[in-house]
């Protein structure tokens, strides 16, 4: 083999795939868990919607699981309450052919709502897996292009926060079904995530992200320890 | 005599020569066509980018630029060690079309207009993929057996991208293993009716590359076998059950890592 070709092999050798590099996760969740915590211990929960309210209580939960020395606020207050039954069946019913993504189109609240299914008892299993199944493929095939379509005019922070809510959706399938496939995705919405999140004059939830982050890093440790 | 067209990711491609090889010295077999993508394509260039990442940077040094040099000093079985065996000559698909007057088509898309028109002029009773993209309806419906692909899994069970990764993820090494699966393609990614399975034994000292270099050696061989019973109507397809497998995707590099270390516990069991 000549120089040139040996050159070759060993550039094509030292390419390492572009990923957000758990380094560069810690430094973010440290630093942006520490500011969470100081403005909660400032201006008390109430300042923040149900929804962030929901973010915060399940950040608290996950976060003494991974190895951050930060002082978590003890919420007495357990979780909101989730979605009842009653708007679950109606929100079921108001779907095009029984699926929450038609033609790359997602129905809003989706990440929500199939959340809701999935921690509740009565989970309808064959629809959760179908939908579950039909979302991995969206997010493989449309990459940094998925979840941004929805069949309401979404604002695009509130497109934000619905695709940071599919990265824990996605997390706690992944866990709950032992199903690493979805983690795996998850891990690449996060990678995508973080690019929109660090481009100039964004202006996106933090929260939401440091949520999606910590789920992700709290599942991965779970999955690993199976 | 079974006609057979040959489609192929790039001209220089080991796989598909070490099969054009094989398909020549085949007596009931008379290979009417090779259709070649053009890796100068825009929209190739882009799609792929878009799946591969730096991966493509990688696969374009190793299967466009250095080719067979690539396996220089690897040790075990691969596509260059398979080459200098049965002699395969120097040259690429052209050269070998040119020496055999074979019809040869170099093609943006497999599927495309050109592509279309030159398989149905040489109405061949089955087209065997090699690589190139998507192959859609308009030429699946073509041949009278099909298109055969060798996908690098064991099928049902893995259907799609890194399956020889995630079948260490997935610690399915004893129960599944690591195999070739020959299959006709349809509509669906891996969803088509099975022709065969060929498994390998992994040695304790195998990383996930050499075993794909091993796999590709049995690709060749699978594509071959395959053909010579399509041609003798000795081989009978039989049609996969979605539920019996999964899609996997592209595995992510953090995902890999436990793949990495899976592969090695496993092995060493």
């Amino acid at each position: 083999m000549g120089l040139f070709q040996k050159l070759l092999l060993s550039i094509s050798n030292s390419l390492s795939e572009n990923y957000l590099q758990p380094r560069k996760i810690n430094i973010f969740i440290q630093k942006e868990s520490s500011a969470l915590f100081r403005q909660i211990e400032e201006k008390s929960m109430e300042v923040f919607s149900d929804a962030d309210k929901e973010k915060i209580f399940r950040i608290c939960r996950r976060l003494p699981k991974l190895e951050f020395v930060l002082p978590v606020p003890d919420l007495q207050d357990s979780f909101p309450a989730s979605i009842s039954p009653e708007e679950l069946t109606g929100w079921r019913e108001k779907l095009e052919d029984g699926y929450v993504i038609h033609k790359s189109i997602l129905k809003f609240q989706s990440a929500e709502m199939l959340f809701g299914m999935l921690e509740s008892p009565s989970t309808e299993s064959v629809f959760l897996a179908e939908n579950m199944e039909r979302l991995l493929r969206h997010v493989e095939v449309k990459r940094e292009k998925a979840l941004c379509q929805y069949s309401e005019p979404l604002s695009i922070t509130k497109s934000w926060e619905e695709r940071c809510t599919f990265v824990v959706l996605f997390c706690c399938y992944a866990n709950q079904k032992k199903d690493w496939r979805f983690l795996n995705a998850a891990l690449k919405l996060t990678g995508w995530l973080w690019k929109d999140f660090h481009r100039p004059f964004s202006n996106f939830s933090t929260l939401a992200l440091l949520n999606a982050l910590i789920e992700q890093e709290f599942t991965l440790r779970e999955m690993q320890s199976c | 005599m079974l006609r057979a067209i040959l489609f192929s990711p790039i001209h220089t491609s080991l796989y598909s020569r070490l099969v054009l090889q094989g398909l020549l010295q085949e007596p009931q077999v008379q290979v009417v066509g090779i259709v070649v993508r053009t890796p100068w394509n825009t929209s190739r260039i882009r799609s792929e980018l878009k799946r591969d990442g730096s991966r493509l940077a990688q696969k374009f040094i190793r299967k466009y630029l250095l080719g067979e040099k690539a396996f220089e000093g690897v040790e075990g079985e691969n596509l260059a060690a398979s080459a200098r065996s049965v002699q395969l000559p120097n040259g690429t698909l052209k050269d070998m079309a040119k020496n055999q007057q074979i019809p040869y088509l170099v093609c943006r898309d497999l599927s495309g207009d050109p592509g279309e028109r030159f398989v149905r002029q040489h109405a061949p009773d089955l087209i065997v993929f090699t690589g190139g993209g998507l192959v859609r309806q308009n030429i699946l419906q073509i041949p009278k057996y099909g298109v055969l692909n060798c996908h690098t899994g064991v099928l049902p069970a893995f259907r799609g991208m890194d399956v020889v990764e995630w079948t260490a993820m997935e610690d399915a090494i004893q129960k599944i293993g690591f195999g070739v699966t020959l299959h006709y393609m349809d509509k669906g990614v891996d969803t088509g009716s099975i022709l065969l399975v060929r498994r390998i034994q992994p040695a304790s000292r195998d990383t996930f590359l050499t075993i794909r270099m091993r796999l590709e050696v049995e690709m060749v061989a699978a594509m071959l076998e395959g053909v010579q019973e399509i041609a003798s109507g000795s081989l009978q397809p039989s049609p996969q059950v979605a539920q019996d497998g999964r899609q996997y995707y592209v595995m992510h590099p953090r995902i890999k890592a436990i793949a990495e270390t899976r592969l090695k516990d496993q092995l060493q069991e």
